[in-house]
């Protein structure tokens, strides 16, 4: 499918879904005009290969066109950060089994190395919906900033440099609150027995 | 917990956390300042120096009268007020690496001109380095950073307490050793407090308007309470100290110059070589006491008789002192070429 990128948004994000909804492939256009460089920037950030980061897109793309209808959207962007997240970490575990890669995604991952133990067959009936609603909990309590390093740095995989020029501080700071937040994290999943 | 299981969950996110990321980054994105400039730090750092050296510059001509008639147990005047120089010379050794230099200084110049920039920066000499130490403190213990801190903050003040009493006792015979330790702490601790503050508020709070206010606040209440600490113990302390109005002139200007030295320190310290740091404060100390005492022994004359003794201690003390800056300098440098290249 040939995309068009050069003309600058003009179009809603509910004149998008409508658009989904009625079948027409405007959408994608319009979904590549708006979102093209975020999309990528999130697969970028797991995958770390230009290559799968397009095919994670094209991928994202005709997820998307699959699942509206007869989802309806009330924020696209969040819908697509969703569905390129799934894509490209499929993609990265799929790489993964063949070599080891160096992305952002992974040294994030590596952060959280304190959570994960050996204890599968404890927490294997647990299920991930649950663990999702508790760190949602979670995220939700915390104030915006810790919110946005968190999202930032977990969902996006944005690096800390960035995360640390978007907020305006410095990159000192943004750990500091990285850990901070780990720590939050941790003892509420403790509380909440997933931890031991 | 599995790691697959982790990375499932947070792509389950709720919808709702999502969509206020993206507001905020979009708010983020509208109000985006300006790209900072390092040089802005820098230059504030030489332009509080400078403010150090204009203030005393200005301070000077009407605080010398006569020094080198009588040598230096003479008198300065001050708006009428008596300064003995003995005082001053006392005064000087409460700042642990600086004292050294000064009197090094003083050797060098063999006069009063220094002086008074000299104390004022006495006066930032210890909540300098006990703010590396603090920094380091924090850095290096995530876990046990509160006690590690009070820890610190009771080596400053037992460090004080010690030093005041040692000195007291050996001149006075401990006449004046509690009120001279009680001034010398509550100094101590105002200091630790507005360092420990601005620092606090660096890490934690640098865009948080209403804790700027708060901090601000703060000092200027301590202000006004070392002021009036000041002039209620100026009768006492005037007797042999001479800690009177000139302090109480000088507290104020010293004071606001070390919350913005402090400020700025906190933008521009790091952790590298504070081993070494805290082992020169420690050296400093020593030092100082050392010093202290065998000037105090023989109160008109200066160190030249035994340079050889003088010279290890202010070599020492100076080496560990500019091995610091390096080491804060190079950092620096190093920050900025790994930024360059993430760039």
């Amino acid at each position: 499918m040939e995309l068009q990128t050069n003309r600058t948004a003009t179009m809603s994000d509910e004149q998008i879904v409508e658009l989904y909804w009625q079948r027409d492939e405007q959408a994608i256009k319009e979904t590549d005009i708006k979102y093209k460089k975020f999309l990528l920037s999130v697969a970028m950030n797991i995958v770390h290969d230009m290559c799968d980061s397009e095919e994670c897109l094209n991928d994202t793309y005709i997820g998307t066109w699959n699942a509206i209808p007869p989802a309806r959207p009330v924020a696209l962007q969040a819908f697509l950060g969703s569905i390129m997240r799934r894509t490209a970490i499929d993609r990265f575990r799929a790489n993964k089994r063949q070599k080891r890669i160096a992305s952002e995604f992974t040294v994030s991952l590596s952060e959280l190395e304190d959570f994960i133990a050996d204890d599968d067959d404890m927490t294997a009936e647990i299920e991930t919906k649950e663990l999702a609603k508790s760190i949602s909990n979670f995220v939700s309590s915390l104030p915006d900033r810790q919110m946005f390093i968190f999202v930032s740095r977990y969902y996006i995989a944005d690096p800390i440099s960035t995360i640390s020029k978007e907020l305006g501080c410095s990159v000192s700071t943004v750990k500091r609150e990285i850990e901070a937040i780990k720590i939050g994290l941790k003892k509420h999943l403790e509380s909440e027995g997933y931890l031991l | 917990m599995t790691q697959e299981k982790l990375i499932d969950a947070i792509t389950d996110l709720d919808s709702g956390i999502l969509n206020r990321y993206f507001d905020m980054k979009a708010n983020l994105a509208a109000k985006k300042k300006p790209k900072k400039r390092t040089w802005v730090k820098w230059a504030s750092l030489a332009a509080c120096f400078a403010l150090i050296i204009t203030a005393s510059m200005l301070l000077y001509p009407s605080v010398v009268e006569d020094i080198s008639s009588d040598g230096y147990e003479n008198l300065f005047l001050f708006g009428g007020i008596t300064v003995n120089m003995n005082s001053i010379f006392w005064a000087f050794f409460i700042a642990p690496v600086f004292s050294v230099v000064c009197t090094f200084l003083m050797w060098l110049i063999d006069s009063g001109i220094i002086i008074l920039p000299l104390w004022l920066i006495r006066d930032l000499c210890i909540p300098i380095l006990h703010f590396c130490i603090l920094k380091r403190c924090i850095m290096k213990n995530k876990i046990q950073k509160k006690s590690t801190i009070w820890l610190v903050i009771a080596l400053l003040l037992v460090t004080v307490a010690a030093d005041s009493f040692v000195l007291e006792y050996l001149i006075l015979k401990g006449r004046l050793a509690i009120p001279h330790i009680i001034f010398r702490l509550i100094w101590a601790i105002l200091c630790g407090l507005f360092v420990l503050g601005h620092t606090l508020v660096e890490r934690f709070y640098r865009n948080n308007i209403h804790c700027n206010i708060m901090v601000a606040v703060g000092s200027t209440i301590a202000l006004c309470i070392n002021a009036f600490m000041t002039y209620l113990l100026a009768p006492t302390l005037a007797t042999k100290y001479a800690i009177d109005g000139i302090e109480l002139f000088l507290m104020p200007l010293s004071i606001i110059i070390l919350s913005v030295y402090s400020h700025l320190l906190g933008r521009i310290m790091t952790r590298r070589f504070m081993f070494v740091k805290l082992t020169g404060w420690l050296l400093g100390i020593i030092a100082s006491e050392f010093v202290t005492l065998w000037l105090l022994g023989t109160p008109r004359i200066l160190p030249t008789e035994d340079k050889v003794t003088t010279i290890i201690w202010i070599v020492v003390s100076a080496f560990v002192f500019i091995w610091c800056l390096v080491g804060v300098f190079r950092t620096y440098l190093e920050n900025r070429k790994i930024q360059r290249s993430k760039e």
